[in-house]
């Protein structure tokens, strides 16, 4: 099913209709309030809509770095850009819902146990992931994996995956943090991973994901340019070289940039999720900057190096603790000139605050979305994503390109993602999520 | 080349290969085959031929298919009638088959136009299937029924099928 | 281009020549026993992603399994390239009237018929492109001549390689169910498991199955003896598979590409790149690419390096030579023969390694019998979907009729009509163009609208094939027909000689032929009420061809891209190249794997057995540099051995010798102890018998009994320690204090 028009006029009718509408004219209005769904406004071309689902990226990013209340809800009487934890930190992360031994989370308003080498260094939130993987996100070290991405000061860049409640509820009130438990779900035969869609009608969010990237930040990293935290870089141990490099457990508390940030909002008018990227600005050059006006400073790029190979991972084995080549990496496919016309109006409404340091790379959005939310599309189960390929330099780095199955596309590499339970197309189907490959067994016996 | 050529293009090419206008060419489409599949017929056919081949069709597009597909088909100039089937397996294989001696080109030749017409070529689902190497279905799809050709191509299956 | 002349020394502690399954299986267990390697590879390095062969692949015409891979298979240029190898490309060019057809082919094809498969130089091998079946040999295939008086016997049984079939099962992780793949005197240790649960069967099997699984064939073959053989019951049965159906190997689970050949494109098929990277997080392992190997140097006591160029792509060039105490070629086996060949020298007269002659000897392939049909109106089994097979019919890989001709196993295709008439592509074309080149068009209609998408859809979903691999022997094994040699006129684009193919089918091939076609048009017509499209007349042309004349019929073949037995295991060192531990029989310090060690090739796809005789052959170069004998002492505690245990490597402690006493009045015993006394607590291990020899791994290892023999426990760290099992603190009497004698233990790499 194509985008129709009567489906999309539903769409331009909401409370956000009026920013959409003003956003073509005036300055971006900013707001703590999740959009439910994307605002789309005729002519439906491609172009108008990339441009209002690049509108839903930034009035997604906005409210998810909303200063957040200590419950989590965004503080509407703060302005963004005021200090504090941001509305998606809140969230529940990855190793707090897939547990060992596929034990239960805790509710969501509390807080779940730290990793045992973390514990005393302090109730900060934790970093863990390092490596991303092609396309399966892990915390050890795969084949053919893509490789850790590393700093101009020889640290790799840490990653951390947080889910919102309606994601979070839904992953536990039906058993999916366990692999016994996905089995039981699957074993009723109506049964299949259909997370919640966002909904003007029901005025409703969706299931969000956000994965995030950090770089350490050191003496010669100014703070001030990066949304900064204190957090603790854990890196579980390794001793199994069947799974990868053999490389000790560590925790510290570091202060940690942000310097990616992809969101992942599952919506009606695109049950293949919207696929929305964000990076720090001073990242990486664009592969068709000619190399002499690459000045940069760059966070992944150094200037004075341009003879170096480019988009290479480092040699293996990787040891987060010894000091690595930093990376030299630009960006493959650069972005549009609509996406930059519209960053630079985003970031002059959020001036002076640190969030004016981050720029859209794209959104991919289903050009032609599913009947539902339910069932994949039987014949086109990726909805012809548009952009084709999506990468983020901190997050895909070394996938980048335009070859179908091989270079970055966050719904191809996506769809691939399945449950613990491979029995049929609709026990293995995971909607999009790589994360219920975490789940573990309880050891149970069946 | 000029936007009513292109929209004939596309909808002679429905008309030859059955696969209806905004399945070929959707209106919203990010891969956008259509202009590339064009400029290929034009190139490959030679502009002449090319253009002789859109304003017969042109002239006959009011015409039901079958009439269209005859006229085109069976049309005595062989230009024509091997370069519309050059652009039929065009869309349905996403390789350009060089219809006869034209340029630098010399008939039989073959190219695979690219990743995307690969991917996209039809002859795929009209098998109720996906290109060898490109599949966006989910582990064990292979051990149930596929979707019907009419869900892949708006075609019902022939009797009996 | 430039050739620098300075001489390039590279060393290790092991040199292994070629990064394909082998060589990456070798070099990640010697990388964790500790180690040193240098892998020589002539091809370019394994990518950070496979963006390029992808790309490659999509937009080729040919789609051929060295398709997606460099050198280009267009190019056709084996006199310029640096590392070409077989292609299909120039097989097809090598049966046509092509003048130049014999320049353009990288193997001097001499007939008289071609040898059919092709094979990768690139970093990972050939196991790009491999389908993913992983069968295991039947314990018959090691005992051919014994049995059935053809080929040779291998030099160890089945159940030798047992322990290492379950090795190589895991580090591939092979999805398959146990249950249903014990037959034809197949066996699994007790409560065995696969790593991963079987791949769903497609539809295709589904419809073969209910039609075919618990039918008995009776071929109308007669014994010598003018009796027929026994009717087998065929069942069509799930494939192991080297692919993923589970996610928790950390890759995607398989999504049915239908492309395994050439590649996957998400890598849910395992390949040997997998096991490369774990070689490297060893951190004892090195790579060079684009490093050819051109001659292996030897004196009187081994060899003594390997010589290597190594190329840019701008055509510089590079001398080296890798010296190391142990040398390991795999480099398959055409490569691997033709390395050996080109390297003549005063103590290698005939080519190193090949005092017996046999280097280069009895190439073979599994020929394949294709046979395809077409399933009536309305019965569709909706082929193209799916792994490109996920089932077969394995019944009649053995039997009494092996004596007199050729045993196959049936590979069901899920890809319709792709390979044997290039569907959809040829029926596409013959439904507009009103041809029938590919056989479902013999009304000759020409199509258009939606008359033609009914029509292709119609046919397109009744296509199926089989193909039958078919085992190769020669009628004089020591006397081979099919040979790999040296050319004398073709050289390679490093000046190096090409190899030069020699092919000839025995009889006793050709007659597993003409009973392949029988039971293919068995299968095709009586069981499955399809149509037969087969060709079963083929032309034969003039030059060297892959079809034959047999018994009044013509038969084509196809290759399977399985290349064996061109360096034999053997007993007999005047008949063989390695002995069973594929250790060379002219230069102790020289290794030879892959499947060019197999002396039969029994109906498997060879893969598995490849990576099952690595782990072993790995052992054995492990064991030779690092193995330790010592002398545990009886009167005293916990002796350390000095060898570190990984906790992942296979390895054993043995007792060689002597004897020793925990108590001199009940007498000496051997490690084993004294079965009259059972330990009582406070004794080493309580429960075992006194006197017996006790291991542990580092000082808070639980003990265990070390007995004569015994694996060492996996997954503990650090140093093994033995002890005799006494009263260790003198709780009950004298403890250790009286204690006699001592055992010789030997340390090494293995299994039990």
């Amino acid at each position: 099913m194509k985008i129709t028009l009567k489906r999309l006029a539903c769409m331009g009718a909401s409370f956000t209709s009026a920013l959409a509408m003003a956003d073509a004219a005036s300055p971006p209005v900013l707001s703590p309030a999740i959009p439910f769904d994307v605002s789309a406004n005729p002519p439906f071309t491609l172009d108008n809509l990339q441009h209002d689902f690049d509108v839903l990226s930034w009035q997604t990013f906005v409210a998810l770095n909303w200063p957040a209340n200590p419950d989590g809800s965004a503080n509407t009487s703060a302005q963004i850009g005021a200090p504090g934890q941001t509305v998606w930190e809140s969230w529940k992360e990855s190793y707090e819902i897939f547990l060992p031994r596929g034990q239960k989370p805790v509710a969501w308003g509390q807080k779940a146990p730290l990793p045992a080498a973390c514990q005393g260094k302090g109730d900060l939130p934790v970093l863990q992931q390092m490596g991303k993987v092609a396309g399966v996100l892990d915390e050890f070290i795969q084949p053919f994996k893509t490789g850790p991405l590393v700093d101009q000061n020889g640290a790799y860049t840490r990653n951390a995956i947080m889910v919102n409640q309606p994601m979070f509820d839904d992953i536990v009130n039906n058993g999916l943090y366990s692999k016994e438990g996905q089995q039981a779900f699957m074993s009723k035969a109506d049964n299949r991973i259909a997370f919640a869609c966002g909904s003007q009608k029901a005025q409703q969010v969706g299931a969000i994901m956000v994965k995030s990237a950090w770089k350490v930040l050191d003496g010669t990293d100014n703070p001030g340019d990066f949304h900064a935290v204190d957090a603790l870089v854990y890196t579980p141990g390794n001793a199994d070289p069947d799974k990868g490099a053999v490389i000790p457990e560590s925790c510290s508390a570091q202060k940690v940039g942000l310097v990616g940030l992809h969101i992942v909002h599952k919506t009606s008018a695109a049950p293949q999720w919207v696929w929305s990227s964000f990076e720090h600005v001073r990242n990486v050059p664009e592969k068709t900057t000619p190399v002499n006006e690459r000045t940069g400073p760059y966070l992944f790029y150094d200037a004075k190096a341009s003879d170096r190979p480019v988009n290479e991972p480092p040699v293996p084995p990787w040891d987060p603790s010894k000091k690595a080549t930093p990376s030299q990496i630009v960006r493959e496919i650069p972005l549009t000139a609509a996406t930059r016309q519209l960053n630079l109006q985003w970031q002059g409404a959020l001036k002076g605050t640190v969030w004016a340091n981050y720029q859209l790379i794209s959104t991919q959005w289903p050009t032609d979305p599913a009947d539902d939310c339910q069932v994949p599309s039987p014949t086109n189960p990726l909805g012809t994503p548009a952009p084709n390929f999506l990468a983020n330099a901190t997050l895909e780095t070394y996938n980048q390109g335009t070859t179908p199955q091989a270079s970055s596309s966050c719904m191809e590499c996506h769809n691939n993602a399945t449950t613990r339970v491979t029995q049929s197309p609709r026990t293995s189907f995971a909607d999009f999520t790589f994360l219920l490959e975490r789940a573990q067994s309880t050891g149970a016996k069946e | 080349m000029s936007d009513p050529n292109l929209r004939n293009f596309i909808d002679l090419s429905a008309t030859l290969t059955g696969l209806s206008a905004d399945r070929l060419a959707p209106a919203v489409d990010p891969i956008n085959l259509p202009p590339v599949f064009f400029a290929t017929a034009q190139q490959g056919m030679g502009t002449a031929a090319f253009s002789n081949l859109l304003e017969l069709y042109v002239s006959i597009k009011g015409q039901p298919p079958e009439q269209i597909a005859s006229a085109v088909l069976g049309n005595a100039d062989p230009q024509i009638a091997q370069g519309a089937r050059s652009i039929m397996k065009l869309w349905l294989l996403g390789s350009w088959y060089q219809p006869y001696d034209q340029g630098n080109a010399h008939a039989g030749d073959t190219r695979v136009l690219s990743d995307q017409a690969y991917k996209e070529s039809w002859a795929w689902k009209i098998a109720q299937s996906h290109p060898m190497g490109y599949s966006q279905y989910h582990f064990g799809y292979w051990a149930e029924q596929p979707a019907t050709l009419k869900q892949y191509t708006g075609v019902d299956a022939k009797e009996g099928q | 281009m430039s050739t620098l002349n300075t001489q390039n020394i590279e060393t290790a502690d092991v040199i292994v020549v070629g990064a394909g399954m082998a060589g990456s299986v070798m070099a990640y267990q010697l990388g964790l026993a500790g180690l040193k390697v240098l892998v020589l590879e002539s091809g370019p390095a394994i990518p950070p992603n496979r963006s390029e062969y992808l790309e490659r692949f999509y937009t080729a015409v040919l789609k051929a399994p060295e398709a997606p891979y460099p050198p280009e298979q267009t190019e056709q240029a084996p006199a310029t390239q640096f590392a070409p190898r077989a292609t299909i490309q120039d097989l097809i060019t090598a049966g046509s009237s092509d003048p130049d057809k014999a320049q353009k082919s990288y193997l001097v094809q001499k007939g008289p018929q071609l040898f059919a498969s092709t094979y990768e130089r690139v970093g990972g091998g050939t196991m790009w492109h491999w389908m993913g079946t992983a069968l295991r040999l039947l314990p018959n295939d090691f005992r051919m001549r014994t049995l059935y008086n053809v080929g040779v016997d291998w030099p160890i049984s089945y159940d030798d390689l047992q322990a290492a079939y379950c090795r190589a099962e895991q580090e591939m992780g092979v999805s398959a169910d146990v249950a249903s793949q014990a037959y034809l005197g197949v066996t699994f240790p007790k409560g065995y498991e696969y790593s991963m649960h079987g791949i769903p069967p497609s539809l295709v099997d589904q419809h073969l199955g209910r039609n075919v699984t618990g039918t008995s064939y009776q071929s109308p073959e007669r014994a010598p003896d003018g009796k027929p053989y026994p009717a087998v019951t065929l069942n069509v049965r799930q494939t192991p598979a080297g692919r993923n159906s589970q996610s928790d190997n950390g890759r995607r689970v398989c999504a049915g590409n239908t492309s395994c050949t050439p590649i996957c494109p998400i890598q849910a098929k395992y390949d040997a790149t997998v096991t490369m990277a774990k070689a490297l997080d060893t951190g004892n392992v090195r790579i060079l690419y684009q490093a050819v190997a051109s001659q292996v140097q030897v004196d009187a006591n081994g060899v003594t390096g390997i010589d290597f160029i190594q190329y840019q792509n701008n055509g510089t060039r590079q001398n080296g030579t890798a010296q190391g105490k142990r040398y390991v070629i795999a480099a398959h086996a055409i490569e691997t023969p033709k390395l050996l060949l080109n390297s003549i020298g005063p103590h290698s007269p005939k080519g190193v390694a090949n005092s017996s002659g046999q280097v280069g000897q009895a190439l073979a392939d599994h020929p394949v019998y294709l046979a395809w049909g077409l399933m009536p109106e309305g019965k569709p089994l909706f082929p193209f979907r799916g792994p490109l097979s996920t089932s077969g019919i394995e019944d009649m890989r053995d039997g009494p009729f092996r004596s007199q001709r050729a045993a196959w196993r049936i590979e069901i295709g899920n890809e319709g009509w792709n390979w044997s008439v290039n569907d959809p592509y040829a029926s596409v074309c013959d439904f507009i163009d009103g041809t029938n080149e590919g056989g479902a068009n013999p009304g000759h209609l020409a199509l258009s609208g939606q008359a033609l998408v009914q029509q292709l859809n119609s046919v397109l979903t009744r296509q199926f094939r089989l193909g039958f691999l078919v085992e190769q022997v020669e009628k004089d094994p020591d006397n081979a027909l099919c040979r790999v040699e040296r050319s004398a006129e073709f050289t390679d684009g490093l000046g190096l000689p090409r190899p030069q193919i020699s092919y000839a089918l025995s009889d006793y091939t050709k007659e597993g032929f003409k009973q392949a076609r029988l039971a293919a048009t068995h299968i095709i017509t009586e069981l499955m009420g399809a149509t037969e499209l087969t060709n079963l007349n083929p032309d034969p042309k003039s030059g060297a061809q892959t079809v034959f004349e047999y018994d009044g019929q013509h038969y084509a073949f196809y290759g399977a891209g399985h290349l064996m037995g061109t360096y034999r295991m053997g007993s007999d060192r005047t008949r063989s190249v390695v002995d069973k531990d594929q250790r060379s029989w002219d230069h102790p310090n020289l290794f030879l794997v892959g499947d060019g060690v197999f002396p039969t090739t029994g109906t498997a796809n060879p893969t598995l057995t490849i990576t099952a005789l690595t782990f072993q052959a790995a052992d054995v170069v492990a064991s030779d540099l690092l193995k330790r004998t010592l002398q545990v002492q009886a009167n005293q505690a916990w002796q350390g051995t000095g060898m570190q245990v990984n906790g992942q490597s296979w390895q054993l402690a043995v007792c060689t010798g002597g004897q020793w006493t925990a108590n001199p009045a009940t007498g000496m015993v051997g490690a084993q102890g004294n079965p009259g006394l059972i330990a009582k607590p406070g004794y080493t291990l309580p429960g075992q018998n006194e006197g017996a020899l006790i291991g542990r791994i580092g000082d808070n290892g639980e003990p265990f009994l070390v007995g004569q023999q015994v694996q060492l426990p996996r997954g503990q760290q650090g140093e093994l320690q033995l002890c005799i099992n006494d009263d260790l603190t003198g709780r009950y009497g004298a403890g250790l204090s009286d204690n006699l004698g001592s055992l010789s233990v030997e340390v090494r790499f293995g299994t039990v």
